[in-house]
């Protein structure tokens, strides 16, 4: 097994990037034009951004979640609510005021005025209702199917054009985050009427974004063209009125080192999801990698505890936990931009509790917990317990380009402990078509700037990680998602992970980062909360 | 000729309907599908009952059959269906994509024409020894070196060095040199080979020395002899070539990032995406079709044996059952050239 051997999005790609670099390397000297100071003077209207995202475009709903897409639609609509994605606190957007009722159920929003959706119509509180509804109650006739974050919505009432009130059925301490998210993005009415497979046209996302759809086969590229009356922006960001660039044109080019050679040879301004390998290369020729922690769960393994696995034992859990070196992983496979996993959460999630007492290396621990529940060493190294190999299949997961690299590492971390992983490496459809209760470890991690993506995850009526019903863990879970103070609620949750690490049921790998190499000119590139890349700010010097 | 022709397109049909069917049922016989995936994914978050209503809506909830015969309907009244991970209508993303797919193959294909040309003729006319080794070895080191390392060494030199290409497409013509250029060399191995290989064949043939004898130049021999003799050989791997530039382009339009039948071939199979997958056989199967269709066409305008050989049918197969000569012209004596006086003469 080759540790140093790391997987960039096609098979190919190590073999383009040593060309590549072989190539520069003859070529002597670049353009080095370093400016990663960000101290680029006042900011400038007009210019044109070109992105360049690995990933093709799938079908455009507001809820489709796939990375690609996100990035994009997040500048399109507009949301209620805006999450500070420094502070993680919630601040008006659409919504310029609200109340909360003392039972948390009735929350009463006063919209903006003045603001209209890209086809001219108003912004008022029936078009939000319906926005609302649609997520809470899907839609039969039209095939949209309801949006699991709305369970515990009870309906909206129109109190007047400006004025809505919003039930929920259960106290949700995460709703009002719920509203801020891209996916909960405010659409206009004619997105709406149209059924499941129409919203799924480019054109069909009418929002109030202060970028508007100009063009694009919606596939691999799309063309937004700044909105000139936009002047709703939420008053955290940098400026307000029109956005400074006069266009963005993202295109996809799922081979990394073309997007990584362009960026060099200045034909992209910014390229998503750089390779850990890449990140050198392109501080070589003075370009800038920012890295933004992507909130919400850290990259993990979850354990199925309806598999028929050794994994059913507590000390087996526990001692694949303690055999797992976090630090390693970020040193072999990644690079410093991706946090060292110290909890559940990502770090900079709101009210992620430290869990490292829990996930500390400790290769003495994981042999004796091994040894105490019976497996003894094998005459290969592998650990035996009447006739059956300590033996686990670990899937390469597609979703994540640093997927094979990190699994590599813990392939060969476990066998330390005397544990076999035996790694499969499908195509994505044949990963989703696999992927099931019988899978014992399955990599993923859901985002969200909000602790209660723990909800999501573990509770037996939502993913239900374990496939499993743990009655406690749900009770814990319900019971922080129903906590308005602060301080208890940061106890709540810190429960839940102790519920959860103590259990071993997941091990977590690193924390999730996005990493966006950027031309120097470049200015004030952010990202909302989780992440995706939000142009409002940004331009070009 | 007619009735040749009628055979051909009937042919054709029916090897369209079998790679359409064909792939539908190794399509369904794997495992899962772009809307069955969308549910099992815990990230979509999507519970059972939301599952069925998208089912329900793509009309996957049908048995196997059913589905089948309702797409081939669909077919027939020129509705491919729509994509099940775009929901964008399958014609309008094949019609999106294949203008480029042509433009690239076209310029790819007469690259590796013009590539094979060269390299065949110079190959086996130069005087120099090392340059005919060396033109020898060209074919069958393209043919061993990846496109995409091809591919990417022409973006390295000339997009990220030199600014003369785009790396990404932009639309232009300057951006489609890049991709057909790597096409060209791909398609060119192949055809280089054979064409070396036929012009050796071809001037060894007794007609040559017949015209070396009577005095014609190398030049004369070649450009009314050897060339037309030998290119039918290759004008049969024309037909197969483009079965590899249809491949090549998937490899081809990833590396420069173009939009085409490639790109999107790759992600419907990624994805599963049965309906684009099927719309893609179809098309593929369709150039594939007509290109053979245009070969078995242009054949016995080039060669007179075969035109013969059609008008001479009948008379082939009392050939055959007899063992008697069929009328017609004197097989080599169409092919050979008639000299003009002042060479006869001199």
């Amino acid at each position: 097994m080759k540790l140093s051997q790391r997987r960039a999005l096609s098979p190919h790609g190590a073999a383009l990037a040593a060309a590549v670099l072989l190539l520069s390397a003859c070529s002597g000297g670049t353009q080095n034009t370093a400016n990663s100071s960000g101290d680029a003077g006042k900011p400038r209207y007009g210019g044109t951004l070109r992105f360049y995202d690995p990933v093709n475009y799938k079908a455009w709903q507001i809820t489709n979640t796939l990375w690609s897409n996100s990035n994009v639609t997040t500048n399109l609509a507009d949301r209620l609510t805006w999450q500070n994605p420094k502070t993680g606190k919630i601040e008006p957007w659409l919504a310029e005021s609200w109340t909360v009722s003392p039972d948390h159920l009735t929350y009463t929003f006063k919209i903006r005025s003045g603001v209209t959706f890209s086809d001219g119509s108003k912004l008022d509180a029936k078009v939000v209702k319906d926005n609302l509804d649609q997520h809470a109650f899907g839609d039969k006739k039209l095939g949209v199917a309801p949006d699991e974050f709305f369970a515990n919505y009870a309906g909206t009432k129109v109190v007047d054009p400006r004025t809505v009130q919003v039930r929920l059925s259960k106290p949700n301490a995460g709703f009002l985050q719920v509203l801020s998210i891209y996916r909960t993005g405010i659409l206009a009415e004619s997105y709406l009427k149209k059924n499941w497979n129409d919203k799924g046209k480019l054109t069909s996302l009418i929002g109030s974004g202060p970028f508007v759809v100009a063009g694009g086969n919606g596939t691999t590229n799309v063309a937004l063209k700044r909105r000139d009356d936009y002047n709703w922006a939420p008053k955290s960001s940098k400026h307000q009125g029109r956005a400074y660039l006069s266009e963005i044109r993202y295109t996809t080019v799922p081979e990394q080192s073309t997007a990584v050679g362009a960026l060099q040879s200045q034909q992209a301004d910014v390229v998503r999801n750089i390779a850990p390998d890449d990140e050198e290369t392109v501080k070589g020729f003075g370009g800038r990698v920012e890295a933004f922690p992507a909130q919400g769960e850290s990259n993990q393994l979850h354990i199925s505890l309806a598999a028929n696995a050794p994994t059913r034992s507590l000390e087996v859990r526990r001692a694949l936990q303690a055999a797992t070196d976090r630090k390693e992983i970020n040193e072999i496979a990644l690079s410093p931009s991706y946090g060292v996993a110290k909890s559940l959460l990502v770090h900079g999630t709101p009210k992620a509790p430290d869990g490292s007492a829990y996930l500390r290396y400790d290769p003495a621990k994981a042999k004796r917990l091994l040894e105490a529940a019976g497996w003894k060493p094998g005459s290969d190294g592998i650990r035996k317990k009447d006739g059956e190999r300590l033996s686990f299949t670990l899937y390469v997961t597609p979703y994540y380009q640093v997927s094979q690299a990190v699994v590599e590492v813990l392939q060969s971390q476990w066998k330390k402990a005397g544990v076999e992983v035996r790694l499969k490496s499908p195509s994505m459809s044949q990963y989703e078509a696999e992927i099931g209760k019988n899978t014992v470890f399955t990599q993923g991690q859901l985002s969200r700037a909000e602790p209660d993506v723990l909800r999501s995850e573990w509770h037996s009526d939502l993913t239900n990680a374990t496939y499993t019903k743990l009655p406690e863990l749900n009770k814990l879970l319900e019971a922080q998602v129903a906590e308005f103070d602060p301080a208890k609620r940061t106890a709540d949750i810190k429960a839940v992970q102790d519920y959860v690490l103590k259990n071993a049921l997941a091990i977590p790998l690193y924390d999730e980062t996005q990493v966006f190499g950027l031309r120097p000119n470049v200015q004030d590139f952010r990202t909302e909360a989780v992440a995706r890349s939000q142009f409002y700010d940004a331009w070009l010097s | 000729m007619a009735r040749h022709l009628l055979k051909r397109l009937a042919h054709a049909v029916l090897v369209l309907w079998a790679a359409y069917t064909l792939a539908f049922i190794l399509l369904t016989a794997l495992p899962g599908n772009a809307i069955a995936n969308l549910i099992n994914n815990p990230q979509n978050q999507l519970t059972p009952e939301d599952g069925k209503i998208l089912k329900a809506f793509y009309g996957l909830d049908h048995p196997v059959v059913v589905q089948y015969l309702r797409a081939l309907d669909a077919l027939l009244h020129g509705n491919l269906g729509y994509s099940l991970s775009n929901g964008v209508k399958v014609s309008d993303l094949l019609g999106d994509a294949l203008p480029g797919t042509l433009r690239l193959t076209a310029l790819g294909f007469v690259f590796g024409a013009v590539i094979a040309a060269a390299v065949g003729v110079a190959g086996s006319y130069t005087r120099w020894n090392w340059l005919r080794t060396l033109l020898r070895s060209v074919p069958a080191l393209a043919a061993s070196v990846p496109s995409f390392v091809v591919g990417i060494l022409i973006l390295s030199g000339f997009s990220f060095e030199l600014h003369l290409i785009p790396a990404v497409d932009n639309g232009t013509l300057l951006a489609l040199v890049g991709p057909a250029f790597t096409l060209g060399i791909m398609i060119s191995a192949p055809l280089s080979q054979v064409f070396s290989a036929s012009i050796e064949a071809t001037r060894r043939q007794p007609f040559v020395h017949v015209l070396q004898a009577r005095g014609a130049g190398e030049r004369y021999i070649f450009g009314h002899g050897v060339l037309r003799n030998s290119s039918l050989p290759v004008l049969t791997m024309l037909g197969l070539a483009m079965g590899e530039l249809i491949a090549g382009s998937v490899v081809t339009e990833a590396v420069f990032a173009r939009n085409g039948i490639g790109q999107i071939t790759l992600n419907a199979v990624n994805t599963q995406d049965l309906p684009v997958v099927q719309g893609v056989v179809l098309v593929a199967t369709t150039g594939y079709v007509l290109v053979n269709l245009v070969v078995d066409v242009v054949h016995p305008l080039i060669d007179p044996r075969i035109r013969a050989d059609i008008l001479a049918g009948r008379a082939k197969r009392i050939k055959r059952s007899t063992g008697a000569t069929p009328v017609g012209p004197g097989v080599d004596e169409a092919m050979a050239p008639r000299l003009p006086e002042e060479v006869a003469t001199r």
